[in-house]
């Protein structure tokens, strides 16, 4: 009978461990609600229709003596094609740095100066060509998938944009300003798969007693556009 | 050889027995709370496979795109009727939940159920006690901890089962993605049900 009862006491614990190991298992008080999505990214690839801006040759005498002269202003298309539509900037990165006679540009009815200009080269004897600036032109000069947008620029890596509504954006060589284009003055970059920039460039040569050439000279520029992903 | 059998298990029995006994002690608290109420959702992973970001779509703002709403249903199942509460808790982000690094999954209760019949919806602030905080409605905002109880006349209701049908609304960001690379993005959101 002694036997009988422990046998009894052993299955019970063994009975009721088996339930609460099912209900363990398949009763909880909290559950975990997942959503997901994979974002596919693509790329983009910035183009010039001119790469190669060609002035001309320009007859030394024809420059002034004594005061800067100005060259008819360019025109080039900078088009950044995507596989989809992804918000992108750009920034500009003169490779003439030590070449910048420091001549203010006017283009689109603005003056720029300082960081807003890139070298042209230098003479034999070390004396700075001239310089010359890029503008984005007013805003109907940007568009985003045919749709005329606005340039807007950031000094902060794309955390704040400042709007370039009815003027030209701002214009850096430094390569710390994104230009890139929206469709309200205070809204973020917009994506796009095909976005335009329709730009104006300026030189400005240095006065011609300055440089004192003899021979003749390559005006060289060379300035290089650099995606941002934002 | 029978007799010999029988006497080998009552050994067995004796020596083991307390030690069950403890274990099942131990144990029954745990299996009591788990299977008191229990928590369960129509579906647990809403997944929107691939998508490209803009394409087919036309951005909110910047880089922020919205996807398809969803609905899911949780359910709350207790074993005798008592005052329940689904809380929600994840990465708060803007009064929702973060979705990836920077985007935004908005979640929304409403279609409550007590037993079959239709409740309003109301917050609880804590957990333990279940009491309304402010107003009940027809649907529900649900934000980082945030209690939804069964309503009826602003006063929390006791039932064994409760359901809310969630409308999931996330907001992709695709802004700081690597360009030509897949990223998951994901929120996880944690639901659970509290009694009184």
């Amino acid at each position: 009978m002694k036997t009988q009862m422990n046998t009894i006491l052993l299955m019970i614990p063994g009975a009721a461990l088996a339930a609460f190991m099912m209900n363990a298992a398949r009763a909880t008080d909290s559950v975990d609600l997942v959503v997901q999505v994979t974002a596919v990214t693509g790329a983009c690839t910035p183009s010039l229709d001119t790469p190669v801006i060609n002035l001309g040759v320009i007859p030394y005498n024809t420059l002034n003596a004594t005061a800067p002269t100005a060259l008819p202003e360019k025109k080039v298309l900078l088009t950044v094609n995507c596989t989809s539509p992804m918000a992108v900037g750009w920034t500009l990165t003169d490779n003439r740095t030590d070449s910048v006679a420091q001549l203010p540009v006017t283009l689109s009815g603005r003056q720029y100066s300082g960081t807003a200009l890139a070298g042209l080269g230098k003479t034999p004897a070390g004396i700075p060509l001239g310089n010359w600036a890029i503008s984005t032109g007013t805003e109907a000069a940007v568009q985003h998938d045919g749709t005329t947008g606005i340039a807007i620029t950031s000094t902060d890596g794309g955390t704040t944009w400042r709007s370039a509504a009815g003027t030209p954006a701002d214009v850096s060589f430094a390569g710390n300003l994104l230009t890139s284009v929206t469709d309200a003055t205070t809204a973020p970059p917009v994506p796009f798969t095909t976005g335009t920039f329709s730009l104006s460039m300026g030189a400005v040569i240095a006065p011609r007693n300055t440089l004192n050439l003899t021979d003749d000279t390559l005006l060289d520029g060379s300035a290089t556009f650099t995606l941002v992903y934002l | 050889m029978k007799m010999r059998t029988r006497l080998t298990m009552a050994r067995y029995g004796r020596g083991l027995s307390p030690l069950l006994l403890v274990t099942l002690t131990a144990l029954l608290p745990f299996g009591t709370l788990a299977s008191d109420c229990q928590v369960t959702l129509s579906r647990s992973v809403v997944d929107y496979g691939r998508m490209t970001p803009g394409e087919g779509q036309k951005a909110l703002r910047g880089s922020l795109y919205a996807l398809s709403e969803n609905e899911v249903v949780a359910s709350a199942y207790c074993t005798s009727p008592q005052k329940m509460a689904l809380f929600f808790s994840g990465t708060p982000k803007d009064g929702g939940f973060l979705f990836g690094g920077s985007g935004l999954l908005g979640v929304e209760a409403a279609q409550a159920t007590l037993d079959g019949k239709s409740v309003k919806l109301g917050k609880t602030p804590g957990q333990g006690v279940i009491a309304l905080s402010g107003t009940a409605g027809d649907s529900a905002v649900v934000s980082n901890n945030d209690g939804l109880v069964p309503v009826i006349n602003q006063t929390p209701q006791s039932g064994q089962r409760f359901s809310v049908v969630l409308t999931l609304k996330p907001l992709m960001n695709a802004s700081g993605l690597k360009p030509a690379d897949q990223t998951l993005l994901k929120s996880d959101l944690n639901i659970r049900v509290d009694t009184e």
